[in-house]
């Protein structure tokens, strides 16, 4: 492993750093050479657009431990105390003072002063700059502000090491907790101990302390699983299998590597004992012996996990009694140990994996969050402290404004109330900013991620990470105000636009009683959420924040919107497109027979062409090998319905039975699934069947003494066959006299021990998959 | 040949107006049979039982360990198809560490089985499911998908997709709620049974369990609230339920 020297620096000059004709810093020390890089590019960005004659304004930035900050803050906040990384805004005269109880503080003590008096708004993600305002109301006053959580994070995922814009950016978004790997310290550590933070580890680290290379002298350090030692199938923080916990030599040769560890790197705060990402644990004695024997049988190792982590604690403590342990409580150690008390220096991370964001984390009509927030509160008996790991990454799938906040915050709120102050999510960074070096991009892991899962995770998701770090500073902030502060300053005059999309999604939101959870099988959120005139909306909502935009010439929003539509036409119209299949359907005249109706949708364009299957073991939707076409008209009160089905070498079935019977044994079948029309809503949907034969069945939902009065007819021949419904829409509870109108419904296929499939998905008798009719008579 | 059961005059009602079942050494179910004209399975049964914590819990020795709280089973068991849904308690014996599956049956066109299985932490402690008050169950079975509700909480949004191949109905499917007979009884009390020819949605779901009646749901067949008596409040002449003791 590479040697890491860390030195700190103290700068002792007095100098001039000019952020540009504005905003000019000046002296001030920093042991974190970031810290005033970032200062720099901040307060560069909140003078960018105002205008040329405004008079310079001195900027001072420092640690209310030096002076003479520490006699500025004495004066004009007298009584008041900074706290964990709280900061205060003095401004008096042309003098603006930026007070940081740590360094790093200094950087949101200057988001602060340019968002309250240079009409600026911070950046919102990490591919952007902050939004410049355009005149400096510049004027007398103090403030401070200490956060109610000690510590807030995201990780930032999709990337190989540290995204060093990602860093910038939480930095300006009040995040300052960012652990890490025990195996990513070379490069981390200088990033992070740059920039001011607390050095912290966390992750998966068994692989870390015991490691492959001990494997082929002292297999015994290893689980012993189905009679069979085994060392670890990968050495990361992914490898399932864990180490012999039991076994005493493992123990001590645990606690010696973190003390060497501590040698090397002496500024580290916690250190990480976060057991391997699986369930690999073992049966020897040794390991039995850890147990308590009730878990064992349910499968669940946390006794065995802590009593472990509790006596690594009492060894490494003695010689660093102020360095916490990181833990985790997740998976097969979710649930707190049987065990009278946990070492104090145990740091447990709680991984509510899986809960529903659908309802806040306390609310008891959630069974899923029920039995999370049990959780919490046992946990929270023992006294150690503990910090909560949320997954509101989703899998990084949905690129989408996941309406989260409102919950958020509550959440928020609530974890204060029980005395939890730590709190950090799973994230990935951001598409790269467009100077971004060769060196950045190539770090994204995997290709296609940069430009493609990052970029439009992000379009989406980019409100609820910027603001969740103003909830986490203060979770009682007035929520509406932050949105609206957002969307007026991020968007400018297409705010209104942009806040008209956001809140019709949160409408649906609401109104759809579905819980919500990170299911990473769980992609079809937005097909499910929509409504067929959604689309529509929001494109005329979009249509004028374009315009707005435009008329402004502010490049800044023009981009923003630009993406709003990538985001729309690229995920919302693709995963909504899925769901959705449409048809118009108009009047034909003349006599009603097979090949006068294909005609006539030929010619109308009303022809579906091709089915569609799902894949039972893929869980994909694909399309039909057997051709299909499906011809539709409508003449007065009838809907007239012709298919072609083409078995290619399968021969057609037919068997004669009688109507209304079970007409699909041995047959192949054209279906119909129609939903009830307005006058009779209460009838559900209704089913019909048409055989080769031109046998028929039909129902309201299974019940077939019902009568569609419809006309049936088939032909055939041996590996096609044809088949004609004609039905009258009154009898549908379509009335008359409504001449256009939208009619739900789906058409499916069955060839008998082969292949079922339908016009939208492959599905029967589902009605949320039903596509629609528009019908124009 | 048609069959018809009629309701047994003996009925065990609770204080809480359900029918209470397997209690004092009894075995009682309660059998239902649907004769069905569905061309492919789409319906829902619903209903609503109250497991108390007491009974979640057996002895260590009680060697048979699971047990059946709701069983469907297809008339014709060996053709393709749907064979059967249940719901089933096992490792009762560890209170906060036995669990509910839920799981369907089909044998597809080749006759090889296909499972679905959900596995819920319903037991006597750190339950995810609430013991001592009545639960709504809504099973809802089409397009070869098993949803699960048990209040509003849909279980199959829990775990992996997992489908059945569509397969034909049968033509009879009997179910039984509070166990099979002696061996795998399950203390509990039931009420408002209620089948749907249809799959209902999660709004459905949701509104079943927060009070609405089953009479105000699109697609109801039969309903038998079994507060007073076994009688239906909504009768259907495919279906009939009976006591079983």
């Amino acid at each position: 492993m590479k040697k890491f020297t860390l030195s700190l620096l103290t700068l002792m000059l007095t100098y001039t750093l000019s952020a540009g004709n504005v905003f000019v810093l000046k002296s001030t020390k920093f042991q974190a050479p970031g810290v005033p890089e970032l200062l720099k590019k901040v307060l560069a960005e909140g003078e960018a657009a105002l205008p040329a004659d405004t008079k310079p304004v001195e900027v001072y930035a420092g640690s209310v431990k030096n002076e003479p900050f520490a006699s500025v803050f004495k004066k004009h906040l007298p009584g008041k105390k900074l706290e964990y990384d709280g900061y205060a805004v003095v401004v008096s005269g042309r003098k603006v003072y930026l007070i940081g109880n740590v360094e790093r503080a200094v950087i949101y003590a200057a988001n602060d002063f340019l968002e309250k008096q240079a009409g600026f708004y911070r950046r919102v993600r990490p591919v952007d700059n902050g939004t410049p305002g355009k005149k400096l109301a510049l004027k007398n006053d103090a403030w401070f502000s200490n956060p109610a959580f000690e510590l807030r994070g995201l990780a930032g995922f999709a990337y190989k090491r540290l995204h060093p814009d990602f860093l910038d950016w939480e930095t300006i978004n009040n995040y300052n907790f960012r652990p890490f790997n025990m195996k990513e310290n070379a490069f981390t550590m200088d990033e992070l101990v740059r920039r001011g933070y607390a050095i912290k580890h966390s992750g998966h680290a068994f692989y870390y302390w015991i490691n492959n290379d001990d494997y082929a002298k002292h297999p015994e350090y290893f689980p012993l699983i189905k009679g069979k030692r085994q060392k670890f199938e990968k050495r990361n923080y992914s490898t399932k299998v864990m180490i012999n916990v039991g076994n005493k030599e493992v123990q001590d040769l645990v606690v010696q590597r973190m003390f060497d560890y501590m040698e090397k790197y002496p500024e580290t705060t916690m250190i990480s004992m976060g057991m391997n990402d699986g369930t690999g644990w073992g049966d020897s004695p040794e390991e039995r012996a850890m147990d308590d024997p009730e878990e064992y049988k349910r499968g669940i190792y946390s006794t065995r996990y802590f009593r472990f982590c509790n006596i690594i604690a009492e060894k490494f403590c003695k010689r660093y009694p102020n360095v916490q342990i990181f833990v985790y409580a997740y998976l097969t150690a979710v649930q707190p140990p049987n065990l009278k008390k946990l070492h104090p220096n145990l740091f447990v991370s709680l991984c509510t994996y899986r809960r529903d964001y659908k309802h806040r984390i306390n609310d008891p009509t959630s069974s899923v969050n029920a039995y999370w927030n049990d959780l919490i509160l046992r946990w929270k008996k023992f006294g150690n402290p503990v910090y909560i790991r949320d997954y509101i990454l989703f899998g990084g799938s949905p690129a989408f404004d996941v309406p989260l906040l409102k919950i958020l915050q509550q959440d928020m709120q609530y974890y204060r109330s029980i005395g939890i102050n730590a709190y950090h999510s799973e994230c990935i960074v951001d598409m790269p900013r467009p100077d971004a070096s060769q060196e950045i991009l190539s770090n994204y892991k995997g290709k296609g991620t940069a430009n493609g899962r990052c970029r439009y995770y992000w379009h989406g998701m980019k409100m609820v990470y910027h603001l969740l770090g103003k909830l986490l500073w203060n979770p009682y902030a007035d929520l509406e105000q932050l949105k609206a502060e957002y969307f007026q300053k991020y968007y400018g005059p297409a705010a209104k636009y942009v806040a008209n999309i956001h809140n019709l999604i949160s409408k649906r939101w609401d109104a759809d009683p579905a819980p919500y959870i990170w299911n990473k099988y769980d992609t079809n959120f937005p097909q499910m959420l929509f409504a067929p005139e959604d689309m529509g909306y929001i494109a005329k909502q979009l249509k004028s924040a374009e315009a707005a935009a435009k008329k402004s010439g502010n490049k800044l929003f023009i981009e923003r919107i630009r993406r709003e539509k990538e985001l729309v036409n690229n995920e919302y119209r693709k995963r909504y497109a899925a769901a959705q299949n449409i048809l118009n359907v108009v009047p034909m005249k003349g006599k009603i027979t097979i090949d006068a109706v294909k005609k006539h949708a030929v010619a109308a364009k009303s022809v579906i062409n091709g089915f569609k299957t799902f894949e039972r073991q893929s869980k994909t939707v694909t399309n039909s090998k057997f051709p299909a076409k499906i011809y539709c008209a409508v003449q007065g009160d009838n809907l007239i319905i012709v298919s072609e089905f083409d078995q290619k070498k399968i021969p057609v079935s037919f068997e004669k039975q009688e109507n209304d019977n079970q007409v699909w044994k041995g047959n192949s079948t054209l279906e119909l699934f129609i939903s009830a029309g307005p006058a009779k809503a209460g009838d559900g949907y209704y089913q019909l069947i048409v055989t080769p034969l031109g046998n028929y069945w039909d129902a309201q939902l299974s019940r077939n003494a019902w009568n569609s009065k419809a006309a049936f007819s088939a032909r055939k021949s041996k590996f096609k066959w044809e088949a004609m419904v004609v039905i009258p829409l009154s009898n549908l509870g379509y009335p008359a006299d409504v001449k256009n109108f939208k009619l739900r419904m789906n058409f499916g296929r069955s060839i008998p021990g082969k292949e079922i499939s339908s016009w939208t998905n492959g599905t029967f008798a589902n009605e949320s998959a039903f596509g629609v009719l528009n019908i124009k008579r | 040949m048609k069959r018809f059961f009629t309701i047994l005059a003996a009925l065990t009602i609770g204080a809480a107006g359900a029918i209470e079942l397997n209690v004092n050494g009894s075995h009682e179910h309660i059998a239902l049979n649907w004769k069905n004209t569905m061309a492919y399975p789409a319906f829902t049964v619903s209903f609503k039982v109250r497991m108390n914590k007491k009974d979640m819990v057996l002895p260590a020795s009680v060697k048979n360990r699971g047990r059946i709280l709701f069983q469907l089973n297809s008339g014709t068991p060996k053709a393709p198809g749907l064979q059967n849904i249940k719901i089933f308690f096992s490792v009762p014996s560890h209170p906060a560490g036995g669990y509910a599956g839920i799981q369907s049956s089909s044998k597809n066109h080749s006759g090889k089985e296909e499972r679905i299985r959900y596995n819920v932490f319903w037991r006597a402690e750190n339950s995810q499911v609430p013991t001592d008050e009545f639960v709504t169950v809504t099973l809802v079975y089409a397009d070869g998908r098993l949803d699960a509700y048990l209040n509003q909480q849909n279980h199959a949004a829990l775990h992996k997709l997992m489908t059945h191949t569509i397969i034909h109905a049968a033509p009879e499917y009997q179910m039984s709620f509070g166990g099979m007979g002696k061996r795998y009884s399950v203390p509990c009390a039931i009420k408002d049974i209620a089948i749907f020819d249809r799959a209902l949605t999660a709004q459905d779901a949701k509104l079943l369990a927060t009070g609405t009646k089953p009479q105000k749901i699109i697609g109801l067949l039969a309903y038998y609230p079994l507060e007073k008596n076994g009688n239906p409040a909504v009768a259907s002449s495919q279906i009939k339920l009976k006591v079983i003791k």
